[in-house]
């Protein structure tokens, strides 16, 4: 049980990020891209933007972090309360009649 | 998902409010291809969590989202829809780019980009800075005690 806490809530969203490099080369050609975008009039053209003041630049970055703060705070939640969340889905009697015309096609 | 119920609350229930949306086209479609496209991609080539290698095979009728995945995506899409609806309605003042809502043209008569385009790219970055840094919320479910 590496990088959990003691009660098995993990917090720590980095853990074994390197082991996925795809993951980080989505993440930094986007996050490229999309400072490009907001930050030269020349893709202005295409997306219609314009460039923005260093002011919003940190608070659209504050705000992103404010999402892992989010994150955290829900990890918080109580067990309890989870899994008393209801689940959208088939109910077990619409499963059961699709698996059984499944299974008399196949026979 | 979080991006798109916040998208699609946000841009709904602008739209409704001033008649116009608050994203163009293109700009919808980027938010869509980053979080849709190039995010399965992303988390498809993730390894197994070594903590949850299955420890009984996933039965049959089992859903997809789990209620921990459920938690995770309603507070991640309430937070970007409350932050965004008060970007869209204060961020003006704060930022100190006052123009009218309903009235004000994406350009000014010369041509030149108006406050209100200013706004609109201010507050698609913010959403897409929110989006991304979520990607790397979603790696790691909050696990509970596997039982």
């Amino acid at each position: 049980m590496q990088n959990t806490g003691s009660d098995g809530r993990e917090f720590n969203i980095f853990s074994r990020i390197h082991h996925n490099w795809w993951f980080l080369i989505i993440v930094f050609a986007e996050l490229n891209i999309q400072y490009f975008m907001v930050g030269y009039s020349v893709f202005g053209k295409l997306f219609t933007t314009t460039p923005i003041t260093f002011g919003m630049h940190l608070t659209a970055i504050l705000l992103g972090l404010g999402a892992w703060g989010v994150a955290a705070l829900t990890k918080l939640t109580p067990e309890r309360l989870v899994f008393a969340m209801p689940l959208f889905g088939e109910d077990q009697a619409t499963l059961d009649s699709a698996n059984a015309t499944s299974k008399s096609y196949a026979s | 998902m979080t991006v798109n119920i916040s998208c699609i609350v946000f841009v709904v229930s602008t739209a409704l409010v001033l008649g116009h949306s608050p994203f163009n086209v293109v700009q919808l479609l980027w938010i869509n291809l980053i979080m849709d496209v190039l995010a399965a991609i992303a988390f498809s080539t993730e390894n197994p969590h070594p903590t949850q290698i299955r420890k009984e095979r996933i039965k049959e009728n089992q859903k997809i989202i789990t209620q921990l995945m459920m938690r995770n995506i309603l507070s991640q899409a309430l937070y970007q829809i409350i932050t965004m609806i008060i970007l869209m309605y204060a961020g003006p003042a704060a930022c100190g780019i006052r123009y009218n809502l309903y009235h004000t043209e994406l350009t000014n008569v010369d041509g030149t980009p108006s406050y209100r385009m200013q706004h609109q790219t201010f507050m698609f970055h913010c959403f897409v800075m929110m989006s991304l840094f979520n990607m790397f919320n979603c790696r790691v479910l909050g696990s509970m005690p596997v039982k």
